[in-house]
């Protein structure tokens, strides 16, 4: 037989050798998993079960209406005999059911309230849970931390505070938001003070889901936002600027005006501006118009942003001069100020309209345009 | 033997708490895990109340509902809607749909087997 032959068949035979192992063993594992699930599916229908009966089952007479103490002692009762087959069991099927009493516990704790909730969590605290995940947000792999801190804060951990503070600070973003969130589930708006303190470079992602806590909290929160305003983290500056913007509370104007005047960055200065035109207080006006003159072309178009939202007809004045002098696109946002003063700047805006600067002109008809009025004519 | 009441929801471990503590409060409890199986088993048992939770897989529980108030023999069934906190246009679709009354999440288990009690007596089935 020709060598290459019997090269050629040795191949095929190592191939198909090779390729039946492969789908034994992929088989194989299948099947395994497919066991794995189930047995994991019967444990955790099992202590669906027990969840329940630990959870409502109803409380004797002598011990409704009790102190604390006496009403856990008898939740301990009511652990015990799981605590104890746990006990029987091998390490491994060990930590396969606590992991399953766990998952059912967690699951429960989002759908509870009232003195169900109070026997969850002292569960978890029994069957040493808290305990387990406090460790775990130590652990050298994110996700894993991230999930202890989400399972804290749904078990309510108070005494996984000062863990979860410190966790605030982690090196991962998603960690940082889980422990975040875990806090304010537990301490509500006070955790706020902490977050704005420790917090550092806050994501776009993580400021959308803390700007929905702070409204939650609204007026709780402003004292914390004010705080945060003196963080080191341009982030946690922005972000309280921010938000006290939307809240609308009047202890924010004097800081905010402050921070417009004199803080040494300006991009925070330009937002403080644009807040305080969005508070619309008037004590803010005249900062506004000085600001019209500031040599930094940001701080100018804050202070006029801030001027059209207020509207007020004593800013028609400084506002022209920036629609006669200002480079194009400022001049065309002090036009559309001068227009939301109403008739005065509407006037004004209409005397330029075919006055000396054709430029001036355009921009003043295309500003009269946009708001419906022209030229000649009073509203259309 | 007590009323039935058939309990339409997919999270197993909230189904056994309900059931649990319904069957402690006497009822008879037939439970499923989906919007199709919550009809079927409507349409079998006729159950005395149905708690319908909002968020089920394969039909929505305003597609029981909507279902359950088309169909002659089912549209007198009291139905106690689940839903989730603070979703008050949920609430008042389910409402508008016909439920005698609803409870979000999260509940206390008491208020709840108090809740069937009430939309049972007030429909006069006792």
């Amino acid at each position: 037989m020709p060598l290459v032959l019997i090269i050629m068949i040795s191949l095929a035979v190592a191939a198909t050798a090779f390729a039946t192992i492969a789908a034994t063993i992929l088989v194989i594992n299948k099947s395994l998993n497919v066991r794995r699930l189930a047995v994991h599916r019967k444990i955790l229908t099992g202590y669906s079960m027990r969840a329940a009966e630990l959870i409502i089952g109803p409380l004797p007479d002598r011990i409704a209406g009790v102190s604390a103490g006496r009403r856990f002692k008898y939740y301990e009762t009511l652990a015990s005999p799981t605590k104890r087959m746990h006990n029987r069991l091998g390490r491994r099927i060990r930590e396969l059911h606590r992991n399953a009493l766990k998952e059912v516990l967690i699951g429960l704790a989002r759908d509870l309230t009232g003195e169900s909730f109070e026997r969850l969590v002292y569960f978890f605290y029994s069957f040493g849970f808290v305990h387990e995940e406090i460790s775990r947000l130590t652990d050298r792999r994110w996700w894993i931390r991230a999930q202890a801190a989400r399972d804290l804060g749904l078990m309510r951990a108070r005494r996984s505070i000062t863990a979860l503070t410190a966790a605030i600070e982690d090196s991962d973003a998603d960690v940082q938001m889980q422990a975040m969130q875990a806090l304010i589930s537990i301490v509500g708006a006070d955790a706020l003070g902490a977050i704005f303190r420790l917090a550092r470079n806050i994501s776009p992602w993580s400021a959308i889901e803390l700007s929905q806590v702070v409204l939650r909290y609204r007026d709780q929160s402003v004292p914390y936002l004010l705080e945060g305003l003196r963080s080191t983290d341009q982030s946690v500056v922005l972000f309280c600027i921010d938000m006290l913007a939307q809240i609308g509370f009047v202890s924010a104007v004097e800081p905010l005006r402050e921070m417009a005047q004199a803080y040494p960055n300006v991009t925070i200065r330009a937002r403080s501006i644009v807040a305080l035109g969005e508070l619309g207080d008037e004590r803010a006006e005249g900062l506004f118009r000085t600001e019209l003159s500031n040599p930094n072309p940001i701080l100018r178009i804050a202070a006029i942003q801030s001027l059209q939202r207020v509207g007020s007809p004593a800013a028609v004045p400084p506002l022209l001069e920036r629609v006669h002098s200002a480079p194009i696109q400022e001049r065309i946002l002090a036009a559309r100020a001068v227009a939301s003063t109403g008739d005065p700047g509407v006037e004004e805006l209409k005397k330029l309209v075919g006055g000396e600067g054709r430029l001036v002109g355009k921009i003043a008809e295309q500003v009269l345009e946009e708001r419906g009025i022209s030229a000649g004519t009073r509203i259309r | 033997m007590g009323q039935t009441v058939l309990v339409a929801e997919d999270q197993e471990h909230i189904r056994a708490l309900i059931e649990y503590k319904l069957r402690n409060s006497g009822y008879t409890v037939v439970s499923v895990s989906d919007g199709i199986s919550a009809l079927e088993k409507s349409r079998e048992l006729k159950p005395d109340i149905i708690l319908l939770d909002v968020m089920m897989p394969l039909m929505t529980g305003f597609e029981v509902l909507s279902a359950l108030k088309e169909d002659q023999q089912l549209k007198s069934i009291p139905v106690l809607l689940v839903t989730a906190q603070s979703k008050e246009d949920e609430i008042l679709r389910g409402l508008s749909m016909g439920a005698d009354d609803y409870i979000t999440k999260p509940f206390s288990p008491n208020e709840l087997a108090a809740r069937v009690k009430t939309v049972l007596l007030r429909r006069g089935i006792r």
